[in-house]
């Protein structure tokens, strides 16, 4: 009985699993294969007709040649990377302050951060192409940069905030007595003790500009200066689905990984502010 | 130990007069703020004077010749009840009409129309106008005007546009507008003005503002608009709240008990004077504005007296009377000779002003008093003894602070006054203050009018009946509010069901390679948004797995796309699909919180898999539940990427937020203006946060955040 059981809930669980992510094996086998099996490769593969043989790197090869998909690739990176640093930068001097300083304003300044989390980027899309302009940074990566650093920034706050709430200070206040100033406290005690909340900070904002496609297709007119995913829908507009596909296997791999890699941070940070006590 | 915390006491000196000098300026700047609002209100309250005269005056003209040439094409008269004579005239026939009807005939009837006394007087009297009274007489002196925004409308569509730089291809500038006019004469479409003024439609203003010949017909509606600084009266009353701030310096001579309570005695006093000084300014104002357009109104009574069209000053008076459009008109009496305005009419502006002004002031007027009391009780010093002792701090995180002000804060308060104003797509004219519109915005958007009218006011029926604004043919807010809640509750249900479904399977040891299973069902929730609704969207496409799936067990008809409540479904599940990891790894790691001893106890008991898990497993677990769950709710409410490009922007499945990325985004969308999204954004944020703070009052979340 109790066998019978697992067997069962081992045979829903992959069932439910391969239901769930039959697109994503979908989109995996098609960018191996070539351009005109990709319409059948359903009745193929129930046919015994798919051989390993037919494999094909062409895809990787055709888009990874594709000059405007390495543009949008070094157009994501760049901003995706200055975003991540300048907000972990910055997330990581406030986090501090905020953690270990009851100062005035304090907690007005933590409640507006956490409301402004639960409020989508989308609401603030009028008033960013409206000071973009002004500012000449419309159509930019720059401008882009500034209004991703709105969406990260908040976020790399609390997630430092949250870290050094869990490291006491004794450490700090020891280098203070042997003599360290406040940059040497920051060089040789701050950040080498916070270097995993860094690393979550720095990937969790890295992933979010890699992954933001309602500004930059509002800014971004100039399909050179296009990042990674207006790049990727404008494939699809295209009807280049065996591109798109090999470009979404490409682009998906790093931030799946990165993102296993911090998930569990990840989960604590953003509840924290609700489910913490 | 504090580190790099000083401490020093700043000690409470003259802590009454600061607190004085501080409400007062706060006074003075709201009064400011008033000041600069209404000087440039005034501008256009100048020329929507100048133009009611010369409407009534072509008017005047029109009814003098009597009748109007007969409407051939008879396509346009539909005469509705109750619409203004300036509907009328463009309906039935008019020099608008005139000249299209020329326009089409060819050269005869241009010829005809030379010699139609009545075009020849319009020409002759709006010519004289413009060339006596600063408005632009050509196509060089227009380019060189600051300029209202002007955009063409055929149907529902805009086509042209005044301004260069945001336009996209297609669409025509400025410079080419000249020939847009000789365009349109020739395919029938209005130029539209869709900025609104203080309390004035300018659509309608520049519609009737066409008969002056060939080369400025056609709807090229311009209006100067000088940016004013009202410098004379803003020095005039910084001065005077510095003078006023003098009057606390006795009150610290006064026993310790009474200091406060006549401190703010003093300060009604002191808003009293203020109040009582700006208003007057104000009464002065709104008069010497309506008297400017004195000599324009002797000019035209002397034009018409020429040409033998008005007998009497008093004929001439009951035709400026009148009222144009949504402009009401002031009125003029000619008691000695002269025109004089009428008292009554132009009390109605002052009023206006007047009341407007007095909320403001009142509001700023507590503001002010919240701040003497406040700091008169030492807030201040706490304050500067704050930023003193924390100074270390606050360079900590003063770039951070600084830029969440300016990226997140500045942007959000930029949306909420937006929201009041008209501020055009085009940017042209950043001046919020002459594009005050009041709560137009949220009116349009939850059509208070048309709800009004169903319940059968009349004003608001004749409203409806009258205002292109509620002609729109795609999902109105309501509808999509309604769209919004129904994908956020089904998704959420959805995603609740697999995420605890999947925990408490994979919470049980005795089932085989549960790790790889988490690590598989927890890829929808790292793979990008964006891709997994492109890939959805595909997957259940034409060519898409599933389809082919379909196909291979016999569903040859199936079309996601053909039944738009499984559309609609199928976009809950995708955002759910997104979402359900989520829930998973929270209630799982909640699970696996419960100890040992609970879960033998209930075994023990006999308690069934099903009792187990709603009776006991659940409820333990709720506290990290429904907080995930109102978080993962808000993610699904405000989910963009998977609404927007799993239906490629389907009007009909459009959430809140998918609709003001479209205000945003979308060229057939841009009759609406930037003011209009910005207000759209506000409703949304008010409705989310209301969500919130209803959630979070029923799970007592509150309690918890810290």
């Amino acid at each position: 009985m109790k066998r019978i059981y697992y067997v069962l809930i081992q045979v829903f669980l992959i069932l439910s699993v391969i239901l769930l992510l039959l697109p994503v094996l979908w989109v995996v086998l098609i960018s191996f294969y070539s351009r005109d099996l990709m319409r059948t490769i359903f009745s193929e593969i129930l046919h015994g007709r798919l051989h390993l043989s037919s494999l094909t790197l062409g895809n990787y090869l055709y888009i990874l040649t594709d000059p405007n998909f390495l543009q949008w690739l070094l157009n994501s990176a760049i901003v995706a990377a200055s975003v991540a640093f300048v907000s972990t930068f910055i997330g990581f001097m406030a986090g501090y302050g905020i953690s270990r300083y009851q100062f005035p304003g304090r907690r007005v300044f933590l409640i507006s951060l956490l409301v402004t989390q639960l409020f989508p980027i989308a609401m603030m899309i009028v008033p960013f192409l409206i000071i973009m302009s002004l500012l000449g940074l419309i159509g930019t990566l720059q401008g882009l940069s500034l209004a991703y650093l709105a969406t990260t920034l908040p976020f790399s706050i609390w997630i430092l905030k949250g870290f050094f709430d869990t490291v006491p200070s004794d450490i700090e206040e020891a280098a203070v007595v042997d003599g360290a100033n406040l940059l040497q406290l920051i060089g040789y005690v701050l950040i080498p003790i916070s270097r995993p909340a860094l690393a979550t900070s720095f990937i969790f904002s890295f992933v979010t500009c890699w992954n933001e496609y309602a500004i930059s297709f509002v800014f971004l007119s100039d399909v050179s200066l296009y990042t990674l995913p207006p790049g990727i829908k404008s494939l699809l507009d295209n009807n280049d689905l065996s591109g798109f596909a090999a470009a979404v296997v490409l682009v998906s791999i790093p931030v799946v990984f990165l993102f296993m890699y911090i998930r569990k941070e990840l989960v604590e940070s953003v509840t924290l502010g609700s489910v913490k006590e | 130990m504090k580190l790099f915390v000083k401490n020093y006491v700043f000690s409470e000196g003259q802590s009454l007069f600061w607190a004085a000098f501080l409400s007062i300026f706060l006074l003075f700047f709201l009064l400011f703020v008033h000041l600069w609002i209404i000087s440039n209100s005034l501008e256009n309250f100048k020329t929507e004077i100048k133009i009611t005269a010369l409407m009534n005056t072509s008017k005047l003209i029109y009814d003098k010749y009597g009748g109007a040439t007969t409407n051939e094409t008879g396509t346009k008269s539909q005469t509705k009840k109750g619409k203004s004579w300036l509907s009328f005239y463009e309906e039935e026939s008019s020099g608008f009409d005139l000249l299209l009807q020329s326009k089409s005939k060819g050269k005869e009837t241009a010829k005809e129309k030379e010699e139609n006394p009545k075009f020849k007087d319009f020409s002759y009297i709006l010519g004289y106008i413009v060339t006596n009274y600063g408005l632009p007489a050509d196509e060089k002196e227009l380019l060189t005007k600051d300029l209202w925004n002007i955009e063409v409308i055929k149907g529902e569509k805009l086509i042209a546009s005044s301004d260069i730089e945001s336009l996209d291809k297609g669409k025509i500038s400025i410079k080419n507008l000249f020939r847009i006019k000789k365009d349109s004469t020739e395919n029938n479409f209005v130029v539209e003005e869709r900025n609104r003024g203080f309390f004035v439609g300018y659509d309608e203003v520049i519609k009737g503002y066409t008969f002056k010949d060939e080369d400025l017909t056609v709807g090229v509606g311009y209006i100067e608009k000088p940016l004013v600084f009202p410098y004379t009266p803003l020095i005039f009353y910084f001065i005077l709240s510095l003078i006023l701030a003098l009057i606390f310096i006795p009150i610290k001579f006064l026993p310790e008990k009474i200091k406060l309570y006549v401190g703010i005695a003093l300060l009604i006093v002191v808003a009293l004077i203020l109040y009582s000084s700006y208003s007057n300014y104000l009464n002065y104002t709104v008069y010497s504005k309506s008297e400017e357009v004195k000599p324009l109104i002797s000019d035209l009574f002397k034009l018409l007296q020429e040409k033998g069209l008005v007998n009497s000053k008093e004929e001439f008076v009951q035709y400026l009377s009148k009222e144009v459009g949504d402009i009401k008109a002031i009125s003029y009496t000619s008691t000695d000779g002269t025109f004089d305005i009428e008292p009554s009419s132009l009390k109605y502006y002052q009023n206006l002003f007047l009341t407007t002004f007095t909320l403001i002031y009142l509001i700023a007027f507590l503001l002010s008093l919240g701040v003497f009391y406040y700091s008169a009780k030492g807030g201040l010093e706490k304050w500067l003894n704050a930023f003193y002792n924390y100074s270390v701090v606050y360079i900590f995180i003063i770039i951070a602070l600084l830029l969440v002000f300016i990226l997140i804060g500045v942007p959000f308060l930029f949306t909420i006054i937006m929201s009041f104003t008209s501020l055009s797509r085009y940017l042209s004219d950043l001046n919020l203050a002459r594009q005050f519109v009041g709560l137009y915005n949220y009116q349009d958007i939850l059509n208070i009018h048309h709800i009004l009218a169903m319940i059968g006011f009349e004003k608001s029926k004749e409203i409806v009946e009258s205002s292109p604004f509620f002609v729109r043919n795609f999902p109105n807010f309501y509808q999509v509010l309604i769209n919004t809640f129904l994908y956020t509750f089904f998704s959420v249900i959805i995603q609740v069901t697999l995420g605890v479904l999947f925990a408490v399977i994979l919470n049980d040891n005795r089932v085989k390679i549960r790790g790889m299973y988490q690590v598989l069902l927890i890829l929808p929730w790292v793979i990008p948004t964006y891709i997994s609704a492109l890939l959805w969207r595909e997957a259940l496409g034409q060519y898409g797995i599933f389809k082919q799936l379909f196909d291979s067990i016999g569903l040859e008809g199936f079309n996601i796309y053909a039944n738009s409540t499984v559309y609609f479904l199928s976009i809950c599940f995708v955002s759910a699909w997104y979402a359900f990891p989520f829930i998973m790894i929270v209630t799982l790691s909640g699970l696996q919180g419960i100890s040992e001893s609970v879960k033998d106890a209930a075994l023990i008991d006999g308690a069934g898999w099903f009792t187990r898990l709603f009776s006991i497993y659940l409820p333990l677990i709720r506290p990290t539940l429904l907080p995930s769950v109102l978080l993962s709710s808000i993610w699904t409410f405000n989910n963009f990427n998977i609404v927007y490009l799993y239906t490629g922007g389907n009007d009909a499945y459009d959430i809140l937020i998918t609709r003001i990325y479209d205000f945003v985004s979308r060229p057939d969308l841009r009759v609406f203006t930037y003011g209009y999204a910005a207000a759209y954004s506000t409703l949304v944020f008010i409705i989310l946060l209301i969500y919130i703070l209803a959630f979070a009052r029923i799970t007592k979340l509150t309690e918890r955040t810290y």
